[in-house]
């Protein structure tokens, strides 16, 4: 997957699961101030993207932007 | 258009909540300032939470009842044709759906609130709590699990039945930590520890239930006509069991999923909407009852777009 393809990925389920539009989930925005997750959030959007992409996450891993998000996921499925 | 209401629980508290409201409508703030008054606090320093006061839960529970409360009355004065179909609230948030719907006395109310708001307060300083929440589980799996991690000094069970997908334990904290190895030992890996101070919804709060039910026995229960469906049973309080089912509330789970797919079947409300800082309700809803909308109001701006579409 390219990265944009997996900003795709996750501006749907970050969308989905903040209930914000997609178009405020930028690669740059920091998830818990400006798209307000507390960390339940996080852990969620990360169970969703683990059954999405079949790979592993771990919630606490240090991300704090969509940018963040992206890399990790991206360095995960290379990793596969 | 019919409209269900959802009222915001604990842990939903933002600093700054209700000041939006304050500042733009002199008819929520005198609401806000005849809270004040019947719960004995300053409810906009409260709201502004200089000094972290939110962290309290004797403090949080009246500032969110009063937010909630608040805005409902506003929407009323705003709206006065709305069509309430039924309300329901996650757990403290019952109060407010009582209180909106004039179960009680608002004073009465409001005192019996602060009442329970300590209550809970000295019993979750008393024994160290702990509430995990369980993702995508089954939910009969983590009952035995639980009852395996529980010993007849340290309980641990479901607290919450929150949506589909959502559970949350709690109970003493080294059965919940017991708890937690045995669901991660099970392959049940989608377990987060929440930060909270106590194990509500769990027999930890045996005190605060004694207390409440002595606190309730002489009030006056008023006639209401909007339906309130209750967490502890999953259907409408009545007259008859409201003081008994306020009573258990603190100590039995709450079935938030259920109550809501009950409303929404029996009342048929067009649209959800969740008053009250936060929007874990709203979530809850669409993944509960996906086929109704569900909207949250937790500032002006969003109330502004909600009234227009009411008019």
């Amino acid at each position: 997957m390219t990265k944009e393809e997996i900003l795709t990925k996750v501006k749907e389920i970050v969308a989905e699961q903040l209930d914000v539009d997609q178009e405020k989930v930028t690669m740059n925005a920091n998830i818990k101030d400006d798209l307000e997750a507390d960390s339940l959030d996080v852990f969620e959007i990360m169970n969703e993207l683990e059954d999405d992409l079949d790979i592993k996450l771990e919630a606490d891993e240090n991300v704090q932007t969509i940018e963040d998000v992206v890399n990790y996921v991206k360095k995960e499925l290379d990793a596969k | 258009m019919k409209i269900g209401i959802l009222f915001s629980g604990q842990g939903a508290q933002f600093s700054g909540m209700g000041i939006d409201f304050c500042q733009k409508s002199e008819f929520y703030r005198s609401q806000i300032e005849q809270l004040s008054q019947f719960s004995g606090h300053d409810l906009i320093k409260l709201f502004q939470n200089k000094n972290q006061e939110l962290n309290q839960t004797s403090n949080v529970q009246p500032a969110i009842v009063a937010m909630s409360l608040a805005l409902f009355r506003l929407l009323q004065h705003d709206v006065p044709t709305i069509e309430v179909a039924g309300m329901i609230g996650l757990s403290l948030g019952e109060y407010s759906a009582l209180l909106a719907a004039q179960a009680f006395d608002t004073e009465a109310g409001m005192q019996l609130l602060q009442a329970r708001a300590d209550y809970m307060q000295q019993d979750a300083d008393r024994i160290p709590g702990a509430m995990a929440a369980v993702m995508k589980a089954d939910e009969q799996e983590v009952a035995a699990i639980c009852r395996q991690a529980s010993t007849p000094e340290q309980f641990v069970g479901i607290a919450n039945y929150n949506s589909p997908k959502q559970l949350v334990i709690g109970g003493e904290k080294t059965a919940v930590d017991r708890a937690v190895a045995l669901l991660q030992e099970k392959g049940i890996k989608r377990v987060m520890t929440l930060k909270v101070n106590g194990a509500f919804h769990t027999p930890l709060f045996k005190p605060t239930s004694q207390k409440l039910a002595q606190h309730l026995q002489p009030m006056s229960i008023l006639p209401w006509k909007i339906p309130v469906i209750s967490n502890t049973t999953g259907v409408p309080f009545t007259a008859a069991d409201l003081k008994n089912t306020l009573a258990q509330q603190v100590i039995k789970p709450t079935h938030f999923a259920e109550g809501l797919t009950y409303l929404c079947h029996n009342y048929q409300p067009d649209l959800l909407v969740e008053l009250g800082p936060g929007k874990t309700l709203t979530r809850f809803a669409k993944q509960t009852t996906a086929e109704i909308p569900a909207v949250s109001v937790e500032n002006w701006q969003q109330y502004q777009q909600f009234i227009e579409q009411m008019k």
